[in-house]
């Protein structure tokens, strides 16, 4: 799997020009150096809290904490090199500015996420019929999933409704 | 929809890649196209137009029956 077919879930680029794409690429990575300081931020609350509360803190969340922040450092540090080399070479900027203003792929992107978004609704059900004969906390937290994804939708839908 | 990308490039003696570069897309746009498995935008069709220098209905051929009108 491309590293394109991950991003057209999350960028829409409307670059035409490499200069432009390079605009779209900066921004890209004060985003993987946001991450990477949410990285670096996990692991400090996560240091503190081992200091403070060594004795009540639980196995499990020390690990999920430590994993997450890793991840979010790994992630940012990758993402930051992938743009720098790919802003240093000007054929391989054209390439990835192609590939990700192409109207094609971004139809692909958009019909991909519909279907995953139907898939990932019609899991929630799934969980949630599921999860009402064990526990009740996981009940709420998943129809508070499905009312966030409905009351963002229609907000999404409304403001985009306005500028078109 | 049916189109005549395909016959018009052949004609300029033009390769897939010089055209997908030519109007801004990839090369695989080009053969969706040219195969008739994906519909170009306006602004997509326009940029084909001007590149052969003929109008957009020279090159996209139009069924009424298919679009149900």
């Amino acid at each position: 799997m491309s590293g394109w077919e991950i991003k057209g879930l999350f960028y829409q680029c409307t670059a035409r020009t490499n200069e432009e794409y390079k605009v779209e690429l900066k921004k890209r990575q004060r985003l993987m150096i946001i991450l990477l300081l949410l990285g670096v931020l996990t692991l400090v609350v996560m240091a503190v809290l081992m200091i403070t509360k060594f004795d009540t803190l639980e196995s499990y969340t020390a690990g999920f904490f430590c994993g997450v922040g890793t991840g979010l450092i790994l992630g940012g540090l990758l993402g930051v090199r992938k743009i720098q080399k790919t802003m240093k070479d000007e054929a391989a900027l054209k390439e990835a500015r192609l590939i990700e203003t192409d109207e094609r792929e971004q139809s692909i992107s958009a019909k991909a996420i519909h279907m995953t978004l139907k898939i990932m609704l019609l899991s929630i059900y799934l969980l949630l019929l599921l999860c009402s004969f064990i526990t009740v906390e996981a009940v709420t937290v998943l129809s508070l999933l499905v009312a966030i994804f409905f009351l963002s939708y229609i907000i999404s839908r409304k403001a985009y409704s306005q500028r078109m | 929809m049916q189109t005549r990308i395909q016959e018009l490039r052949k004609e300029r003696r033009i390769t897939q890649s010089e055209l997908a570069d030519a109007v801004n897309v990839t090369r695989q746009t080009i053969i969706s196209l040219e195969n008739g498995k994906y519909n170009a935008s306006l602004v997509l069709a326009h940029k084909l137009a001007q590149f052969f220098n003929v109008t957009i209905e020279e090159i996209f051929i139009f069924d009424l029956e298919e679009e149900n009108l």
